[in-house]
């Protein structure tokens, strides 16, 4: 008799096991977190797990959209570079910027998109310290995942607790941590009102600023990976004739300062003079028109926007990241015919005869703008 | 392959499951164990194929000396046993604290030491006390001609290989010569299911949750001046509950997965925040080693049969050594000596009656207040890196690296700037209100709730009952409806944070 009872337990143990986990995967189909499936059973207003699950949700995204046009970086363009400028002429345009991104995660995500839809047009937007060796790939960057089918991907989202507390966020209309629209730029109000929280631009430029001069000791030389990873992305563009444009970042003038302060200014223009060589350099080999290379930093009206002690800024949220504001601008002088900007200037289109009088031009703007900023200067944090 | 891992859940266990059924069809019971060896093996292979060889040799060499010893019982030659004690505890002294030992030699000689840790084999703390009782067992005559298929198994058996419970040849011996009709039956899967449910549970949707909050301070103490009030104590709180969700949800599984096999392992929690003194304490916490350590060396050093000064001492070795069984670091060595002097103080309070004068509940509230302080500041001990990050942390504790609260705290509490607090906002692992409230919860669970022993009572009776506190609960589990909705919940949520795969803690030691 007992026996008959303990076999009956077994029995609703299964099958109560089945039904809530069936449960927990219809919940997780229908609000789809992580952007799984094309559409979703139960729409929501965004996707709060989308920061948590960056490479998952963007590589997604690129299955579904099958984008025509991409924006490849880091968080920096991410932030301020939007999909929807006029200048994208193939459609669908999608930004593909990924937080804290190495080269690598960029190249494989390039390649890609590369391999879901013709590739027509993309930019890639450079970061000096994506050059520069340590770092690791991204703990949820998946090779499998980029190479087709990856039936981990599936198990997690749809029957794992990380989904189902997604599912629940999404459906309440939770905040994420960051928050993203469908085309893979990150929400600018959402951006600004983190600014505001931290107590306006000039804390958030220095809360920034703090952690840059206390990240550790300063490289002095470049990655020779991450360089062999950028000649592979100017290969990959030209294997697949996507018109590709690359623009150095528009960081503030007070990030070159800090890369002043902790040794790494001569750093950064060799960086510059390599990353023109290798782009020219390709252009040789391939016997085509070299793939146009701007330079956004520099000192300029831009770069040196005073920083509001209240409020925010209009182009940056702290040093290193601008907003979508400066990011037109920058779209506008990349995609534009004018006249070529002058040596020095903002998206100076780079070459190396010119370098050296642009590197000149460059360092004759600090000087100035050492001499008008000296009291703003002042305050930026040491290094430590 | 760890019990919280898809590969162990749904192709080792149901393997090992499958063929043992077979076999026992096919062959009968001895096969079926043999099978269970086997698949033990495999088991322990799965981590460090290379460590294999080690554990076998091991095994058959103490098998063959307890056959020696066996057959000469009380009347053999005390070197014989001189000689297993010496090869187990040089085994384990050479894998696990010749580097300790070189490196604090050389220290004490001015040197330094550019010798290498050797990678420690899993469980090799745990299987050479197997087998000392198992000679121990021999060399008194109470052995009766156990097989070396039933000792292989005996010391192999994966549920307890890797992290106990520490098993004695008399607790588990005589169930593997015990005839069966059958093999699992419905009341062992189902007791069975629902301890190792119930396991699952406390380790990956509670230990593993709280175990966030806790390596960002414990591991970086370093990297910041010193660490605010509330982080310590958040840090030092969480991995309290950590570290016994975490070890004994791995004891509810190892005692599930045995009872699946018709196997019944002894109880090595009851409740240990729970207790009102650390007497009390070390009843319920680790059951298995504190009893071990107290019959085979406690005992043997005189226990308190030579009076109070000889007891003392032999208290605070015994814990020395207990504290060293668990690392070789002096983190680990300072820990056990805390809880020998606890336990005087214990002994001493005790004699003189000191709680026994006060009123009913507090008298309870202060026994347990002290013990569960106690408790903690040992615990801060035990995952500290080392000694400096110890005493750095227990003096945030105390507020002797000054208190820091939010600065809300301070606008609604104004008396708080008073008294020398200071607001802060640049908290490490510290989240407010929510994060309090989680892990009040979780004390209060550890303290009120019944454990799995006492829920699972009527079906479940592990060998040691005899030396378990004696507290009952309404809480009874039953093969009913209502059971399989709640055991069925908890696996769900389990097998749902399969993705977040971490190793148990105690695997280490």
């Amino acid at each position: 008799m007992e026996a008959a009872f303990h076999r009956r337990f077994i029995l609703q143990l299964a099958l109560g096991l089945i039904a809530l986990l069936g449960l927990a995967v219809l919940l997780n189909r229908a609000a789809n977190p992580y952007c799984l499936f094309a559409t979703d059973w139960l729409p929501a207003k965004s996707k709060p797990e989308t920061f948590t699950h960056l490479r998952l949700v963007k590589a997604m995204q690129v299955r579904h959209v099958k984008p025509q046009a991409v924006i490849l970086g880091s968080s920096r363009a991410e932030t301020g570079l939007s999909p929807e400028h006029a200048g994208w002429k193939a459609r669908p345009a999608y930004n593909l910027g990924l937080s804290d991104a190495r080269l690598y995660e960029i190249k494989s995500y390039f390649e890609f998109a590369c391999s879901q839809a013709q590739v027509k047009q993309a930019m890639l937007l450079l970061d000096f310290t994506a050059f520069l060796p340590g770092g690791r790939n991204s703990p949820d960057f998946s090779e499998e995942r980029l190479q087709g089918f990856s039936a981990e991907d599936y198990l997690l989202g749809l029957c794992s607790w990380d989904a189902t507390s997604g599912s629940l966020n999404t459906l309440l209309g939770r905040q994420g941590e960051k928050s993203y629209l469908a085309n893979g730029s990150r929400d600018v109000s959402v951006e600004n009102a983190r600014v505001k929280a931290k107590g306006g631009a000039l804390r958030a430029f220095l809360a920034y600023e703090k952690r840059f001069m206390t990240a550790g000791t300063a490289p002095t030389h470049l990655d020779e990976e991450a360089q062999q990873v950028f000649r592979d992305i100017l290969a990959v563009a030209r294997r697949h004739s996507v018109d590709l444009r690359l623009a150095v970042a528009p960081v503030h003038a007070r990030y070159l300062e800090m890369l002043d302060r902790c040794g790494q200014a001569a750093l950064f223009e060799e960086w510059k003079k390599w990353i023109t060589a290798e782009v020219e350099k390709e252009a040789v080999d391939s016997k085509q028109s070299a793939f146009p290379l701007l330079d956004f930093s520099g000192y300029n009206e831009f770069t040196t926007e005073p920083v509001p002690e209240k409020g925010l800024a209009t182009y940056y949220l702290e040093s290193s990241h601008f907003t979508q504001a400066l990011g037109d601008k920058l779209l506008d002088r990349l995609f534009s015919d004018e006249a070529p900007a002058t040596p020095g200037a903002f998206g100076f289109r780079m070459s190396s005869a010119q370098m050296e009088a642009h590197l000149t031009a460059i360092r004759e703007a600090r000087e100035r703008y050492h001499r008008e900023r000296a009291e703003e200067l002042a305050s930026l944090p040491q290094p430590q | 392959m760890l019990f919280n891992s898809g590969i162990f859940l749904f192709a080792f266990l149901p393997l090992a499951m499958l063929g043992f059924g077979l076999a026992f069809r096919w062959r009968g019971l001895e096969a079926a164990w043999t099978w269970l060896a086997a698949a033990s093996v495999v088991f322990y292979g799965w981590w460090n194929p290379t460590h294999v060889p080690l554990l076998l040799g091991s095994v058959t060499l103490n098998y063959l000396l307890a056959r020696r010893l066996s057959h000469q019982g009380a009347q053999s030659s005390n070197w014989l046993l001189v000689a297993g004690v010496i090869i187990n505890l040089g085994l384990l002294g050479w894998f696990k604290y010749w580097h300790f030992f070189a490196s604090n030699v050389a220290a004490l000689f001015g040197q330094e030491w550019h010798g290498q840790p050797l990678e420690l084999p899993l469980g090799i703390s745990f299987f050479t006390f197997h087998q000392l009782t198992y000679l121990l067992h021999c060399r008194a005559g109470k052995d009766q001609g156990t097989s070396f298929r039933h000792y292989l198994l005996y010391v192999t058996f994966f549920p307890q290989l890797i992290a106990g419970p520490i098993v004695r040849p008399h607790e588990m011996l005589p169930q593997l010569k015990r005839p069966r009709e059958r093999v699992f039956p419905w009341s062992d899967l189902s007791v069975g299911f629902t301890l190792l449910s119930l396991g699952l549970f406390k380790k990956m949707v509670v230990a593993d949750s709280v175990a966030v909050w806790v390596s960002p301070v414990f591991d970086h103490v370093h990297d910041v001046s010193h660490v605010a009030m509330l982080d310590a104590w958040v840090a030092v709180l969480a991995y309290t509950l950590q570290l016994y969700f975490d070890f004994s949800g791995y004891s509810d599984m190892a005692l599930g997965l045995a009872r699946m096999f018709g196997v019944d392992l002894p109880a090595n929690f009851f409740s240990p925040y729970k207790a009102q003194s650390i007497v009390d304490f070390w009843r319920r916490w680790h059951i298995t080693l504190s009893s071990f350590l107290r019959d085979y060396l406690y005992i043997p050093l005189g226990g308190s049969r030579k009076g109070p000064l000889r007891r003392s001492v032999n208290l605070v070795l015994v814990m020395f050594i207990g504290g060293l069984w668990h690392g070789a670091g002096w983190t680990f060595a300072l820990w056990g000596l805390w809880h020998g002097v606890c336990l005087l103080i214990n002994h001493a309070s005790t004699q003189a009656g000191l709680m026994q004068r006060l009123p009913r509940l507090p008298g309870t509230v202060l026994s347990w207040s002290l013990t569960f302080l106690a408790v903690i500041m040992g615990w801060t001990l035990f995952r500290s890196p080392n000694i400096a990050t110890a005493g750095s942390l227990i003096q945030s504790l105390f507020g002797l690296n000054g208190m820091q609260v939010p600065p809300g705290w301070l606008e609604k509490l104004p008396f708080l700037s008073k008294i020398g607090v200071t607001a802060h906002a640049d908290w490490q692992i510290f989240g407010g209100p929510v994060q309090m409230a989680v892990l009040a919860g979780l004390l209060v669970a550890a303290v009120a709730l019944p454990n799995t022993l006492q829920i699972t009572r009527a079906f479940f009776t592990p060998p040691n009952q005899a030396g378990l506190p004696e507290e009952s609960t309404r809480w009874q589990w039953m093969p009913s409806p209502r059971w399989a909705v709640v055991i069925a919940a908890a696996l769900t949520l389990s097998l749902l944070h399969l993705g977040r795969i971490s190793e148990f803690l105690y695997f280490q030691f």
